[in-house]
């Protein structure tokens, strides 16, 4: 049932409210932030950043800042997504969400996240270039160690975002806030360099790669990822207010602005050309190839999503069905487009599409509400992307690696699991715990009325103990 | 000034219903959800004392099918 709300109560005119707790506690946690950046300089001197003797090939590094830049605008798509498929009140918050979840990842990635994932260490973890501090020029990289930097915090950012999809309308600015950081420094780049440790210094290999795991741009690093942490997150959560009835009958909330959703779908898929073809980190003949490889996989999964949805009329909305589905089919080719010819990605695109419809209905059923379809889209699209690189790579790289196909399909399934139980487990405590110390879900008022993010909670749920036992019971007759 | 929507507190999360629906649950049922603190009256997005919300409905909204 959709509930339509009068206006909102007024403001009283006068002076502005006093600072809230979480705008307290905001500004000292900013603030601690900078102090501490300050103290770790003082500490251990100025960040070098750009050392050594070695230099990046010019177009290479050119080609790869611009695909970070592609890959940043992909905030922005996400943002106009969601803003055009959550409900008007909500917009401001969901808007706010998307540019501070940005932020986030951006201290959390540059101080500690990227040395984590990208560090000397061992196979599981680095423990240098905190705050990129010795961050080379080169290493076994035909980029710089600057441009390698942005493009993999654009990653980060991207696997962060996709997360607020999942919680918007219900979840505590706050709690999001964290949940980000808290992706951005342990969640994300230590799976990170289980997978892709080797990527800036071959002697960083992580696990998981030497077993033979395969993502190439990241179906399973980045979107399964943050998909897996928004299931934990909203199963925690809660549905929205009036999303299900009582017994389960799902009740869709109609989206504010189709046209601005679609924009940002495009948004996105441009993004996705610099997401996929810069991720060969080199400007070669491989990047053309893997652009049109990308978008002959979103463009099948847009077919097969909408002429599903069409014939069986599952779904209540085809269109944003069709929307979801095309999203799907971008991520699902995200891990095998270096690798994978034309006509296997249009085929790894239909499936995608299918298994987005399936996913989606699937999660309705189950009573867990996904906003905004991040789930379906990120985690089902990653997990499928990520197994059909051991379908669909060809057998003269097979040769190559001195791999079997079989050898090959269990690495994949073998990093999906790990993704699943390392994300779901970490994301289970961490949002367990915001949940019994700040709160992680906002009061029925505020989830009515819409989010306001430095705004004290009013509400409370009826309190009936002014009222004594008989005369409740005869009110309530 | 009217109730115009009742939120639950579920296992997980709130569920919202109209005051029709929270009248046709048995007195018993709202009893025991009040007693727990589960549910929170609402009129234009704000909450309602119980007392006050109880009262209006009980004068507007008919329980079972009964006449107000």
């Amino acid at each position: 049932m959709t509930i339509e709300l009068a206006n909102a109560t007024p403001r009283p005119g006068g002076a502005p409210p006093a600072a809230s707790r979480p705008l307290r506690l905001a500004t000292l946690t900013a603030t601690g932030l900078v102090a501490g950046v300050g103290i770790y300089r003082a500490l251990v001197g100025s960040t070098q950043i750009g050392v050594g003797q070695a230099t990046a090939d010019p177009i290479d590094d050119l080609w790869v800042t611009i695909a970070a830049a592609m890959v940043f605008m992909m905030q922005a798509g996400f943002m106009a997504f969601e803003v055009g498929l959550a409900r008007p009140h909500h917009a401001p918050a969901v808007a706010l969400k998307n540019i501070v979840d940005w932020a986030a990842a951006s201290f959390a990635f540059f101080l500690v996240g990227f040395a984590f994932m990208f560090g000397s260490g061992n196979a599981f973890i680095g423990w240098d270039l905190f705050a990129l501090d010795g961050l080379p020029v080169a290493i076994d990289s035909t980029v710089s160690g600057p441009t390698f930097f942005i493009f993999q915090l654009a990653f980060a950012g991207t696997a962060i975002t996709i997360v607020s999809g999942s919680l918007v309308e219900r979840t505590t600015f706050l709690s999001y806030a964290i949940a980000s950081v808290v992706i951005g420094v342990v969640i994300y780049p230590i799976f990170g360099r289980w997978a892709w440790g080797s990527l800036y210094d071959a002697g960083s290999e992580g696990w998981l790669e030497a077993l033979g795991f395969r993502d190439f741009a990241g179906s399973t690093v980045v979107h399964s990822v943050g998909a897996w942490v928004a299931l934990v997150g909203v199963i925690i959560v809660g549905p929205r207010l009036g999303r299900f009835d009582l017994d389960g009958t799902s009740r869709p909330f109609p989206p504010q602005n189709l046209g601005l959703t679609v924009l940002g779908t495009l948004i996105l898929w441009f993004g996705w050309w610099g997401f996929n073809g810069g991720s060969a980190l080199a400007f070669d003949q491989n990047v053309p190839r893997i652009i049109l490889v990308t978008n002959l996989a979103g463009v099948a999964a847009l077919l097969s999503s909408g002429i599903h949805a069409y014939a069986t009329k599952a779904s209540s909305s085809v269109f944003s069905t069709v929307i979801g589905g095309a999203l799907t089919g971008l991520v699902a080719v995200t891990a095998s487009a270096d690798v994978v010819d034309p006509l296997g990605a249009i085929s790894i695109g239909l499936i995608a599409g299918l298994l987005h419809n399936v996913a989606a209905e699937s999660l309705e059923r189950l009573v867990i509400d996904d906003a905004l379809g991040a789930i379906p889209v990120h985690g089902v699209g990653g997990m499928w992307g990520t197994l059909a690189v051991g379908i669909f790579i060809p057998d003269p790289i097979l040769d190559e690696l001195g791999r079997s196909r079989l050898d090959q399909l269990s690495a994949q399934a073998l990093g999906v699991l790990v993704c699943l139980v390392w994300t779901m487990g970490i994301a289970y405590v961490l949002f367990k715990t915001l949940e019994r110390t700040i709160g992680l879900r906002v009061s029925p008022t505020r989830e009515l009325v819409g989010l306001e993010v430095f705004e004290e909670d009013p509400v409370h749920a009826a309190d009936p103990d002014d009222i004594d036992d008989d005369e409740l019971r005869r009110l309530l007759s | 000034m009217a109730i115009d929507s009742v939120a639950i507190k579920m296992a997980a999360g709130y569920n919202v219903m109209r005051p029709a629906d929270w009248q046709a649950l048995a007195p018993t049922e709202r009893f025991d959800l009040i007693k727990a603190q589960r549910v929170v009256f609402l009129r234009d997005g704000e909450s309602v004392p119980v007392r006050t919300a109880l009262e209006w409905l009980a004068a507007h909204v008919p329980v079972h099918g009964q006449p107000t």
